[in-house]
């Protein structure tokens, strides 16, 4: 099935020529050793010159208050109405049918029955927030940080949720809000990954991969999972003979190698992401050892993050890499969960306090630690999930169901914290009907918490573009996004 | 990672706001389809209309049917709401029965509909099973049935292959041209690596160079699909989509699969040997249906159809730990999200505990669809995969085992009664020693019991430690006569070496049908085994049959030997009226061979998946395959022959402005390697590569370091105690590497093998520092090049540019130009005299006894960069 094409212009016919049947190898013995590439940019005159990328440190358009960002992402959706958002008339009316419309995720086991908060709400810090006993820990942080008891994305399931938070908009393909910050930003280390994720070693987040993807933008700005047990990072050490200056020398040449690739093929920038890739590995092999060892901790910080008790060792060992890892000029840094194990659907009397325990420490000590090293006003940090839970219960199914009742999704109303990075301390903002179901005062929706995030970054809404072919991208996309100026120091 | 955001986006639009195709009555009253029917389908449709029985006779799924109303008589009067019964038991909230009521909203809606004289969009179906899903949904493209198309013609250009008619209507469209064909080195390389996963050897890259015949490409094309290694890279391809792993994917103890490879050399000789797609489909899905009876170890096609199915067995499944009835039904469950995936680009797993979110596919279409394999995988009783092993030993080969096993016993026995005699001679040697008026009362105390012996025969013996029973003494011959011991030991080996020359059994890890019973299937409330609800009669998705499903329901009397609910599935799929198996295939192949797929989301062809890039290309290449009875190595050819896939892989600025993630073609995508093409292409060119091909995997183990690596774990007391090396076994191509679900090969791994939960449609790639932190430091890659090198010294390459010369053409198929060999030549010298200058004492040992030990690493170290370079790494 030999093809013969004729393409319409003049120069396309001289160039085909030489591909006739009997051509080909003719044709081929002048293309053979890279010419060919050089041939076919000239072909079509550059309009552009490719650009090109770096992780380099960049200055903000406008003051930055933030430097670096930690976020301890909660994929499931933790309980507001048990842990951050009290409600009088809801511990009331407990039993009781609600009136109001309610969208459930799941119909067939809804209910209109209230159920009030699991957990007794006490006023936590001189600020006197009102925080749940599940969370004793953040209490004691409640001074510095603010949290929002408002936000609402209308998104009502965990994957679009998941990429309205994180990338925008709720669909597949966009870029993370890690990725956009490097693209801005660049990075204060060249020797560690830039954006780190931590995933939990019983596996990957809901959505994998999709959590730190650059989507559109250059690969050079996507995030880089390490290992979730030690050694976090492998192939550290070269071997002996290779240490230093022969090693530097395969480096160079395999540069010179790929620099002479990229040339022949413009444009393509997972050429260009691997080659920093390399760089980045050779510097590695110094820092990153040390930076993922906790070993040089002192005993006490240790034991404010719980790294000595069995239920707590793994995310606060979590929580101080990140510390450490932002210590050292890493960007952005993401830790998470496994699946989506904050979803409780059912049984949350049961689960719920048991996910609080294995990250209330550890979360409230890296604010802690972050301030007692200075560290904390330049540093963002959030807490939060991709939505919250209903105030009413959800049945679910099997056997004696009431003792295992849980909540279904809340996406029109919910809590996160944030702390440091030019948030406000001892804060409340926004708040939401007397049930905890919708957002009511101070609407935060993740438009306005990416724009305002952008906002403490230094790179105000609008400034953090990318174009890409005929298309331009941007991290917020809706007019209606607003900084949210009263959580702001 | 690149997704296309925008197509998306598009798309959702579309879903959520209609498609806007048809005349739709855009006046402001309310209409049926749109805003009635919603509310009805979500509050009223299950008692009225959705369950077999109608409450009070009352259908609501048409306006017609809501007139014709009930028991109660008409429920709507159109244009008088007061005087509609419907009205009236919405309004005073007597329905829906249940706490759930309309709210006042829904309810003015209903209102207002009803006022306005209860229009619809369109006219109402004949059959009321039609109105199931609204005419939005039914005209949804995939669900179309595949009309080839016709050919276009584009002007100024004159195509004979039909792919690069399609392509070229939408690249003129655009204004982009095509790209020119890439240079016959690429050619070369592009091809080999995709049709076989390894790049060309240095003879088939002179061989096409010195070609110059017009058919010098088609050549190689045929070449290549006709190599055993096709079938290693293809039948890669499918394991992602079937899930293939060894391991059940239990956390924390894996259960081992000992016999899934089976499986995975059953689908390697179907590529190999180009069975048709639709055969290769019903194989898997009901081999046990086809051998249509009690299958015969004699018959190897009965072994091979068996073997197909460990297909539905793929999916992560935890009952060979445990018995729990949530697990037994999660692993079907897993089981029906990778055939729906596989064979139809649906995700119907979504319809488990609810109707689907997007797409057309109701809870109890996903039970109707599950009944189809409910008789292979019954609850009551429920085999866990360890019991679905079927010994299909061929009886010779049983013969022969039972030869040699009697063989053996016979020896053993021998072995047996001579140690004993031999124990009986040392009991009278050591008698001998002991004075005569104790020997009878010591003889007398080793013949008893223990627990029977007096207390003086006890203190008897502790005087005489010497002296014990014929059992210890016969199993601690070695304390009393080495030599002897030894030769005792030496026999026992020697039948041991006897058992193992039996031929190994032939266990098969497949799907069968219980001869007792046909499960009653039931829509699971919720998805819980527990609650069964309505009982279902086996039907493929309506969506995708249209009612022209017809799955045989037997009895149990006529069921035997089995129910053929999977067969007659499996050839509704294949008789080529169904519209998405075809669709989904060509879709997979393109994929393949240009990094994304006509619809970029190869396992969703539903609502929220992506639209196709060129439908008439997928639907043209989707009808010639079925008319060419669905032979896959055809349709490489017709895709590979076409001017698209030969194009040069380059960017223009042109390209780039209009088009940039190139969804119209106007060039071919550089593309990263996957993970195992990483690892067999280094294995190629280092001439390491084993070329044995099938049989049991090579093991993976975890060492002290946390890492998965190539080896066999050995323990000492239940304790790690370190890896066997294989041998020549780590060699070989990644395929025939053990799959563990919980701990995969570090190396593929670090390459994006994707995690099969239950198994994967497309892959991610990352370019992350640990993956360039692999290359320049791990073992393996440093072992391979040390090796090369000592190969390329100990060859017939005279000189530092012949060597130079010879790595470029493996890794890159390509002379190193000028300047490169000059860059090579230097970094050899500088680095050889690095090495020679490595004071270390035993290094320096080694340069005083071989002086060429220098240059050899430095060789190495150039090998290592060169694999290290994207030159190597990605395909043009």
């Amino acid at each position: 099935m030999m093809m013969s094409i004729k393409l319409c212009s003049r120069r396309h016919l001289m160039r085909m020529s030489g591909f006739g049947l009997g051509g080909i190898a003719a044709s081929m013995l002048l293309r053979d050793d890279g010419l060919l590439a050089d041939d076919s940019t000239a072909l079509s005159k550059p309009i552009l010159e490719p650009q090109t990328f770096d992780l380099l440190p960049k200055a903000p358009p406008s003051p930055a208050r933030a430097k670096a960002m930690i976020s301890m992402f909660m994929i499931g959706g933790p309980s507001q109405i048990d842990m951050f958002d009290p409600k009088e008339e809801l511990s009331k009316r407990d039993g009781q049918e609600y009136v109001g419309n309610v969208t459930f995720d799941n119909a067939a086991q809804a209910s209109r029955k209230l159920m009030a908060s699991m957990s007794k709400f006490h006023r936590r810090g001189k600020c006197g927030m009102e925080m749940s006993e599940l969370i004793p820990n953040m209490g004691e942080i409640a001074d510095d940080i603010t949290l929002i008891r408002s936000m609402h994305t209308d998104v009502n399931n965990h994957v679009p949720a998941l990429y309205a938070l994180n990338t925008g908009a709720g669909v597949a393909g966009r870029a993370t809000l890690g990725s956009w910050l490097l693209k801005s930003l660049g990075s204060e280390t060249q020797e560690l990954p830039a954006y780190v994720a931590l995933t939990h070693p019983n596996g990957m987040p809901l959505m994998g991969g999709d959590n730190w993807s650059n989507g559109s933008l250059p690969s050079i700005f996507q995030g880089t999972v390490v290992r979730p047990k030690e050694p976090r990072i492998l192939n550290l050490d070269p071997p002996a003979y290779l240490s230093g200056m022969p090693q530097r020398a395969q480096l160079d040449l395999i540069a010179r190698l790929n620099a002479e690739h990229l040339a022949n093929h413009p444009g393509e920038s997972d050429l260009a992401a691997r080659i920093a890739s390399y760089e980045l590995a050779a510097k590695m092999q110094l820092a990153a050892k040390e930076a993922f060892d906790i070993s040089s901790e002192s005993e006490s910080t240790l034991a404010m993050y719980g790294v000595n008790e069995d239920v707590t060792r793994d995310y606060g060992t979590r929580c101080l890499i990140a510390r450490r890892l932002v210590e050292r000029g890493v960007r952005f840094v993401q830790i998470f969960n496994n699946g989506q194990s904050w979803d409780h659907h059912e049984s949350i009397l049961n689960l719920l306090p048991k996910r609080c325990t294995e990250i209330d420490k550890p979360a409230a000590a890296l604010v802690k630690d972050l301030k007692q090293r200075g560290m904390l006003d330049s540093t963002l940090v959030h807490w939060g999930g991709e939505m919250g839970r209903l105030p009413v219960i959800q049945i679910p199914s099997g056997e004696n169901p009431l003792s295992r009742v849980g909540r279904d999704h809340n996406t029109f109303g919910f809590s996160m914290w944030v702390a440091g990075g030019g948030m406000r301390g001892g804060y409340v903002h926004g708040a939401t009907d007397d049930f905890s179901h919708h957002a009511v005062e101070g609407i935060v929706t993740h438009h306005d918490w990416l724009a305002t995030v952008l906002h403490l970054f230094g790179l105000e809404n609008g400034n953090i573009k990318f174009r890409n072919g005929t298309r331009e991208l941007s991290l917020v996309e809706s007019q209606s996004a607003r900084i949210v100026k009263e959580i702001l120091a | 990672m690149r997704c296309n955001a925008i197509t998306l986006w598009i798309l959702l639009v579309q879903v959520s706001t209609g498609f806007s195709r048809e005349t739709i009555d855009t006046e402001a009253s309310p209409a049926f389809e749109r805003d009635v029917r919603p509310i009805l389908k979500a509050m009223c449709f299950q008692c009225h209309g959705e369950e077999e029985e109608l409450h009070g006779g009352l259908d609501l799924r048409l306006t017609r049917l809501i007139k014709t109303g009930g028991d109660s008589g008409e429920s709507i009067v159109p244009g008088k709401a007061e005087e509609s019964l419907l009205w009236k038991r919405i309004e005073s909230d007597e329905m829906p029965e249940g706490t759930k009521k309309l709210s006042t909203a829904q309810k003015k809606l209903i209102r207002e509909w009803i006022e306005a004289g209860c229009k619809t969009l369109r006219a109402e179906p004949e059959n009321v099973e039609d109105a199931r899903y609204t005419s939005e949904e039914l005209s949804f493209w995939a669900f179309q049935p595949i009309v080839s198309p016709e050919i276009p013609r584009v002007d100024g250009y004159e195509i004979k292959n039909p792919i690069d008619a399609f392509i070229a209507e939408q690249l003129v469209k655009s204004g982009l041209p095509f790209s020119n064909e890439a240079s016959r080195a690429v050619l070369l390389r592009r091809l080999s690596m995709n049709l076989t996963g390894l790049p060309p050897s240095l003879d088939e890259l002179k061989k096409f160079t010195n070609d110059s015949n017009a058919d010098a490409y088609e050549k190689v094309v045929e070449r290549l699909l006709e190599s055993p290694q096709y079938g290693a890279r293809w039948g890669r391809h499918w394991l992602d989509v079937a899930g293939y792993a060894e391991t059940e994917g239990n956390m924390g103890e894996d259960t081992d699969r000992p016999q899934a490879w089976r499986y995975r050399d059953y689908v390697i000789r179907s590529f190999n040997k180009d069975t048709p797609y639709d055969v290769f489909l019903q194989e898997q899905i009901a081999g046990d249906e086809l051998v249509g009876g009690k299958p015969d170890p004699e018959n190897e096609r009965h072994v091979e159809l068996l073997t197909a199915t460990a297909f539905l067995q793929m999916a992560p499944n935890l009952t060979a730990k445990t018995d729990s009835l949530v697990d037994k039904n999660q692993a079907v469950a897993e089981t029906l999200k990778v055939v729906s995936a596989a064979t139809m680009g649906l995700t119907v797993g979504c319809a488990q505990c609810h109707d689907h979110r997007y797409d057309p596919i109701s809870a109890e279409d996903y039970y109707r669809f599950r009944a189809i394999f409910d008789p292979a995988f019954p609850m009551v009783p429920w085999s866990r995969p360890q019991a679905r092993l079927v010994d299909m030993t061929p009886k010779a080969d049983r013969d022969i085992s039972d030869g040699i096993e009697s063989k053996a016993a016979e020896q053993e026995a021998d072995l047996k009664r001579r140690r004993s005699e031999f124990a009986k001679t040392i009991l009278e040697k050591l008698l001998k020693e002991i004075p005569e008026e104790i020997r009878l009362s010591l003889v007398e105390a080793i013949a008893k019991p223990e627990d029977k012996r007096s207390e003086a025969e006890k203190s008897l013996l502790v005087k005489n430690p010497m002296i014990k029973d014929l059992e210890f003494l016969g199993k601690h011959i070695l304390l009393y006569d080495g030599p002897q011991f030894r030769i005792f030991e030496k026999e026992e080996k020697e039948i041991a070496a006897l058992r193992d020359t039996k031929p190994s059994a032939r266990k098969i890890m497949c799907v069968t049908e219980s001869k007792k019973i046909v499960p009653e299937s039931a829509v699971l409330f919720r998805g819980d085994p527990m609650q069964r609800r309505k009982v279902v009669t086996p039907s493929e998705i309506f969506i995708a049959a249209r009612g022209r499903s017809q799955i045989p329901n037997p009895t149990l009397a006529e069921s035997r030997p089995s129910t053929g609910r999977r067969l007659a599935y499996a050839q509704q799929l294949t008789d080529g009226t169904h519209p998405l198996t075809a669709r989904v295939a060509v879709n997979r192949f393109w994929m393949h061979h240009f990094g994304k797929g006509l619809v970029g989301t190869a396992g969703d062809f539903g609502l929220f998946g992506e639209r196709p890039t060129h439908p008439k290309l997928l639907d043209f290449l989707a009808a010639q395959f079925m008319k060419n009875g669905w032979r896959m190595k055809d349709l490489h050819k017709t895709i590979v022959m076409s001017h698209t896939y030969r194009q040069a892989s380059h960017r223009t600025a042109q390209s780039d402005a209009i088009d940039p993630d190139n969804l119209l073609l106007s060039r071919m995508n550089m593309r990263r390697m996957d993970a195992e093409s990483i690892r067999d292409s280094i294995l190629a060119v280092t001439q390491l590569l084993n070329p044995e091909m099938g049989g049991q995997s090579v093991p993976v183990a975890v060492d002290e370091a946390g890492k998965s690596v190539i080896g066999k774990l050995k323990t000492r007391d239940g304790l790690f105690a370190g890896i066997d090396d294989v041998g020549e076994q780590k060699y070989r191509r990644s395929i025939f590497i053990q799959v563990q679900r919980s701990s995969p090969l570090n190396m593929l791994d670090t390459f994006d093998l994707p995690a099969m939960t239950p198994n994967c449609d497309s892959r991610k790639c990352s370019t992350v520092a640990p993956q360039s932190l692999w290359f320049l430091n791990d073992p393996f890659l440093v072992e391979v090049t040390d090796r090369l090198a000592e190969k390329m010294f100990s060859g017939e390459l005279p000189n530092v540019e012949a060597r130079v010369r010879d790595l470029f053409l493996r890794l890159y198929g390509q002379e190193p130009t000028s300047d490169e060999l000059r860059v090579c030549g230097d970094y050899l010298t500088q680095q050889s005299e690095r090495f020679r200058n490595d004071p270390k004492p035993e290094w320096q040992k080694v340069l005083s006894e071989s002086p060429h030990a220098a240059d050899l690493r430095a060789h190495a170290t150039l090998c290592q960069a060169l694999i290290c370079t994207n030159r190597f790494l990605y395909v043009e």
